[in-house]
């Protein structure tokens, strides 16, 4: 491949910070390992995680305005996007903006770029998240992220009717960028012309709010996620998990959606069931009572969320756990096991 | 002296003589009472919360809403207390029980139907109270208070809530036989008033109880 | 050196397939909007370089069944983006993936004279896949459509008149849209 740019930029794009991939999940792990949707791919015959491994995350940002934002309002949304997850206490996130480049938001240059990008052929997709892997050492050897720049776009502080939010895309996609899958924690509902979300609990909320609505702060949910993937003992040690399994007439149920709920703090932190016996496991609760609600994934195409491998069962009703899940700090709370029973 | 001697001769032969009055000796200081029983504890309020999604505009979405509640029960009760004089006794009081916390979950927004989710909670009180004792005779009727220390672990042990409390109330006992030793029977009504608890919420409670029981005075 | 980009191949249990934020897209609006919809079976999958060697993108074959709208020949090809050439994989999170044997319903538009590609990046891709017990071949992929009326619809979980519903009558649903829009 030629590289583009020139040797200077290819001679900085080698130093490029590289990520290696951690090969999680092929071992034997805590059960917080497997608690929430994680990006990640097939290097040989193991299943690595898409993670970090060094901080900061350098990051370019394509030197390209549209109407309503210039390439700097970009860059300080991207910013501050980066910061939110940063923020998140036990994790040890960080960034750093490298400067402005002229390339693309592609594949191919070994640099993290982050940009606006024409895409007539994604015409319903705001923004996404690429990788360029190598499956042979499982390196990441790019990132990028584009924001689809046939929409109309704003970084007003309060959001502008009729343009959707930079600040809320990119804080989404840069969770995908630290490994982050998307979350079901949202409700929406038809109306002329198509469909909108009415409420979502957490930013990897896989459909934004209707153009004008902001989303900028993760959530419990959100927080979950992340401190799965890069929390440190702290984490562990101040939070609990639950674990247990879906049934439906004494069969696993893959692809059921499972929230526990803490009524003192309020927070939803949620998973999916991802093997045959209908296992789940939630981590970063916060210790205490918590109630438990399963769902189908029968609104949503289910590769939105899970491979398409899967063969998800949504065929149940919801349905809650009949006793009240008390979840011990630094500890599981086992043998959560819901039954559900056919539409 | 005759009369000196008498005062003297008259209370020592007094406390040779088996006592023959009316009523049952009261306790005197030192004495010591045992009791033990049943308690039915009222239930209370745990709290409510709606399980909520953030939108667009100012209210939220709910996806649920969760009302707690903690059942009323029964429990057994324990008390040995010591007479500081006739009337006044300090008792330690171990109470155990094991309630239900009930969590009603309601308006589901994908119309689930309404259910109850529950959890059993071991809770254990040991306090300490003074009683103060009206008249004499076989019914005794008592006005008591004083604190404690409430914990409440959930049905795996997997929790540890403490909490202090204080108590008032008051009762009255019915004593059988006439000799300074004999068993009686004793009801008593409580308010306790704790902080903390194991609930969806955290607020200052007043929990009633009653209490039934036998104590044996020596 | 020479280097290939490839298609990140999503696996694992914890793993999610889809980083993207889309617009979601009702079913009737799907159907009206896409000029091509296809049943078929995916008989080849190809990454290429596209764009000018700027991305990696897989240009699937589908054996045609049957148009149920537009027609574009007996064989036809559309494109994702993202794709594995040699060692490398380049993943576009949120892409649909598609492999030799598929069945697939696809819901397609096309842009001047490149390849056409799915509507909603993975919205207009509906699988079949045999349903175990009876081997009825199966849509999977739940149809999102409403009553139709202007009042908004809320769209519930476990919704019981939401259900894969055979190929037969995902075709009469098509069917029966496309007639609605013709009136």
């Amino acid at each position: 491949m030629t590289r583009r740019g020139g040797s200077a930029a290819s001679a900085r794009h080698k130093r490029m910070f590289v990520w290696t991939v951690v090969v999680a999940a092929m071992f034997a792990s805590a059960p917080a390992a497997d608690a929430y949707l994680k990006l990640g791919t097939r290097i040989g015959t193991g299943i690595a995680n898409l993670r970090f491994n060094r901080f900061p995350v350098r990051y370019f940002v394509t030197n390209r305005d549209v109407p309503g934002v210039t390439a700097p309002q970009l860059q300080q949304a991207v910013e501050r996007g980066f910061a939110s997850w940063a923020a998140i206490p036990n994790t040890g996130l960080s960034s750093q903006f490298a400067g402005f480049t002229g390339a693309p938001p592609v594949n191919g240059d070994n640099a993290n770029v982050i940009g606006f990008s024409t895409r007539p052929d994604l015409d319903r997709v705001l923004g996404s998240t690429s990788f360029t892997v190598d499956t042979i050492t499982g390196e990441i050897l790019e990132a990028d992220i584009f924001l689809n720049s046939t929409f109309a776009w704003s970084v007003a502080a309060a959001g502008e009717p009729g343009r959707q939010d930079v600040e809320s895309i990119a804080l989404h996609e840069i969770g995908h960028l630290h490994g982050l899958g998307h979350s079901m924690l949202g409700e929406t509902e038809l109306f002329a012309g198509g469909r909108r979300v009415l409420g979502a609990e957490a930013v990897m909320f896989p459909i934004a709010f209707a153009a004008g609505g902001i989303n900028r702060t993760p959530r419990a949910d959100d927080i979950a996620g992340l401190s799965d993937i890069y929390g440190n003992d702290q984490f562990r040690n101040t939070t609990g998990s639950m674990s247990g399994r879906v049934t439906k007439n004494g069969t696993g149920v893959v692809g059921a959606h499972v929230i526990a709920f803490n009524p003192a703090t309020g927070k939803m932190i949620a998973t999916f069931t991802l093997s045959d016996d209908g296992a789940f496991v939630i981590a970063g609760l916060e210790p205490g009572l918590h109630i438990v609600r399963v769902e189908p994934l029968d609104d949503a195409d289910t590769a939105s969320f899970l491979e398409a491998s899967f063969k998800v069962d949504a065929d149940f009703k919801v349905a809650y756990y009949t006793r009240i899940v008390t979840v011990p700090r630094g500890g599981t709370a086992r043998n959560v096991d819901l039954t559900v029973t056919a539409k | 002296m005759i009369g000196i001697t008498l005062l003297l001769v008259l209370p020592a032969a007094a406390a040779a003589q088996p006592y023959r009055g009316v009523h049952p000796p009261p306790p005197h200081k030192g004495s010591l009472e045992l009791g033990g029983g049943v308690f039915w504890a009222g239930g209370y309020d745990a709290g409510s919360a709606d399980a909520n999604e953030t939108t667009a505009g100012t209210a939220p979405l709910t996806l649920f809403v969760v009302d707690g509640r903690m059942k009323s029960g029964p429990g057994a009760a324990v008390q040995v207390g010591v007479y500081l004089g006739r009337r006044v006794s300090a008792e330690a009081t171990f109470h155990y029980s094991r309630p239900i916390l009930q969590a009603r979950v309601t308006s589901d927004f994908e119309s689930a139907p309404d259910v109850n989710v529950d959890g059993t909670v071991t809770s254990y009180l040991m306090a300490g109270s003074l009683l103060y004792h009206f008249g004499r005779g076989r019914l005794v009727p008592f006005v008591s208070g004083g604190g404690g220390y409430l914990r409440q672990l959930n049905e795996s042990n997997a929790d540890l809530l403490t909490s202090p409390e204080i108590h008032g109330g008051g009762g009255v006992k019915y004593w059988m036989g006439r000799g300074s030793r004999r068993f009686g029977l004793r009801l008593e009504a409580l308010a306790s008033a704790r902080h903390k608890g194991i609930a969806f919420e955290q607020k200052r409670r007043i929990v009633p109880s009653f209490v039934a029981g036998i104590a044996y005075l020596f | 050196m020479r280097r290939v980009l490839c298609c990140i191949f999503f696996v694992c249990l914890s793993v999610a397939l889809q980083a993207t934020v889309i617009l979601p897209i009702e079913f009737r609006e799907l159907v009206a909007t896409a000029p091509v919809i296809v049943h078929g079976q995916v008989v080849d999958v190809r990454a290429e370089w596209a764009d000018g060697r700027r991305s990696v993108e897989t240009f699937v074959t589908v054996a045609v069944t049957e148009y149920l709208k537009g027609d574009l020949g007996e064989q036809m090809i559309f494109r994702v983006p993202g794709g594995q050439l040699g060692r490398y994989r380049t993943i576009f999170v949120g892409a649909p993936e598609f492999r030799e044997g598929d069945e697939v319903v696809l819901f397609l538009k096309h842009s001047g004279p490149s390849y056409p590609y799915i509507i909603g990046l993975s919205q207009g891709a509906f699988r079949v896949v045999p349903e175990p017990r009876t081997g009825r071949r199966m849509v999977t992929t739940p149809i999102v459509m409403g009553r139709g009326g202007d009042e908004p619809e809320r769209i519930v979980r476990g919704d019981a008149t939401r259900k894969p519903v055979t190929i037969d009558a995902f075709r009469d649903a098509v069917r029966q849209v496309l007639a609605g829009a013709r009136e």
